[in-house]
């Protein structure tokens, strides 16, 4: 065991050398690698932190966009509902106005109906009791209705207290009308201008005229004013009591 | 037969003299140095790397976590010394295995060489961090008394390093050469296999015993702080 010192000095010098090189072509280069490594794994860090941070903030601004257009959405639901829930209402009482004017348009028409048929039925019913009277005075009692009626015409045009507002309205007319529900012969004509003149205490001109819509009776006019003596009032009475138990 | 590759001599000048030594320190420089240029030459930062970078980055972050860990300090200043002297004897004693390789550590010439590396290298990292009369200082504590034993400390400790060593080295590399001799099959396989592991072993100490030198050699600094 022995040390050669020329070899120890030679060893040292080596190492030295050696330690150059490996620092030049080993450890600086792999150290230099591995921290770029390092830095460069740090920059994507920081990088992918970034990207968390504005990914999240765009999450945030995602779900409030989101939020924003539910609460947009239920707004507009809202709305819509009220405006529906509005035009249905609206709708619902243009309807019921609708229905309320048909109603009224119903009620007028049933009405003018009723009156109508009033009317018609009072007219037909007063022919028809006239032409069952005048039938059943005639075969009961051998009497003409007309003739009776024309008699009794003239007898209450006789009295001065019946008709006397027309007659008195009347003053001095230069012609009068007769209108009669049936032809009037001449010794009634007769009668019966006699009973005016001598009424009026005038003598004017006196028409006789035959007028089928009257319905048993006498119609006596002068220019604006008239008089009627027949079964209106009959009638009227008897449409009171139709629309009394129709109603 | 030859025990250490001194006694190999292939250049005598008088003063000097090329031998085995030097032969194959030369030879594992060159493995050494070529095999990290071919590597490091197409080094990439990128996190896809070559079999070689990955072998060499294992390696050098091993090392340097380990420095850090031992010395505390920043790994770059003590890794070209501590870092050159274990690859340099793990390769040499791993290369001992190759048949007429004779391990440059297995010289008491080349041991000796790093032990005075390293004897000098702990006053030269202490003083980067101390003060000449503070590192001597130490050698006279707690009394005066203590210089001769602390110097004797000191150089026995080199002289522990070379041998410890050159020892193992060499006594493997006997042990082998004898075994080969007297039972030329298997056995001496197991303990060129027992030697390799002494060998890898016999290098992490060398490396570690030089930086704990060192290192607490610049702990002197935390001391004069506190």
């Amino acid at each position: 065991m022995s040390v050669n010192w020329f070899t120890v000095a030679a060893q040292i010098v080596n190492f030295l050398i050696l330690v150059w090189l490996l620092k030049k072509f080993l450890y600086k280069p792999v150290l230099t690698a591995m921290n770029k490594r390092q830095q460069k794994v740090q920059d994507e860090l920081k990088q992918a932190a970034t990207l968390a941070k504005s990914a999240e903030k765009e999450k945030k601004q995602y779900l409030a966009l989101q939020e924003e257009a539910q609460n947009r959405g239920k707004e507009e639901l809202s709305r819509a509902r009220r405006d529906a829930d509005n035009l249905r209402k609206k709708l619902f009482q243009e309807v019921e106005a609708e229905a309320e004017a048909a109603h009224v348009r119903w009620q007028d028409e049933l009405s003018r109906e009723k009156a109508r048929f009033l009317k018609e039925a009072s007219a037909q019913v007063a022919e028809q009791f006239q032409h069952l009277v005048q039938k059943a005075l005639r075969d009961l009692a051998d009497t003409d209705l007309e003739e009776n009626m024309i008699s009794r015409f003239c007898a209450l045009i006789a009295k001065h207290n019946t008709e006397a507002d027309f007659f008195r309205q009347l003053q001095n007319p230069d012609k009068l009308q007769v209108s009669t529900a049936f032809s009037l012969s001449k010794s009634s004509q007769d009668a019966i201008r006699e009973v005016l003149w001598q009424r009026l205490g005038v003598q004017p001109d006196i028409y006789f005229r035959h007028e089928p819509t009257l319905i048993a009776g006498i119609l006596v006019s002068s220019n604006d004013h008239k008089m009627e003596w027949n079964i209106h009032q009959y009638l009227d009475n008897f449409q009171n009591e139709l629309k009394r138990f129709l109603s | 037969m030859k025990y250490s590759p001194d006694l190999y001599i292939l250049l005598d000048w008088g003063w000097g003299q090329i031998n085995a030594t030097l032969l194959f320190t030369w030879i594992i420089m060159a493995l050494m140095v070529g095999g990290s240029w071919l590597i490091t030459r197409h080094l990439t930062s990128s996190t896809t790397i070559s079999v070689g970078q990955n072998l060499l980055e294992v390696l050098v972050q091993g090392m340097v976590d380990h420095i850090e860990e031992i010395t505390h300090r920043s790994a770059h200043r003590f890794l070209p010394l501590v870092g050159t002297l274990f690859l340099f004897i793990l390769v040499s004693n791993i290369l001992g295995l190759v048949p007429f390789f004779q391990p440059p550590t297995g010289s008491l010439s080349t041991t000796c060489a790093f032990a005075l590396l390293v004897f000098v290298a702990v006053p030269a990292y202490a003083l980067t961090t101390r003060t000449l009369g503070n590192y001597l200082g130490e050698y006279i504590r707690p009394t005066i008394l203590m210089l001769p034993f602390n110097i004797l400390g000191e150089i026995s400790r080199t002289f522990a390093l070379a041998v410890r060593l050159y020892g193992n080295v060499m006594s493997g590399t006997v042990i082998g050469i004898v075994l080969l001799i007297i039972t030329p099959l298997f056995v001496p396989v197991i303990m060129q296999a027992l030697s390799l592991l002494t060998g890898v072993i016999q290098a992490y100490i060398f490396a570690l015993l030089a930086l704990v030198y060192i290192a607490s050699a610049m702990e002197g600094e935390k001391k004069d702080e506190g």
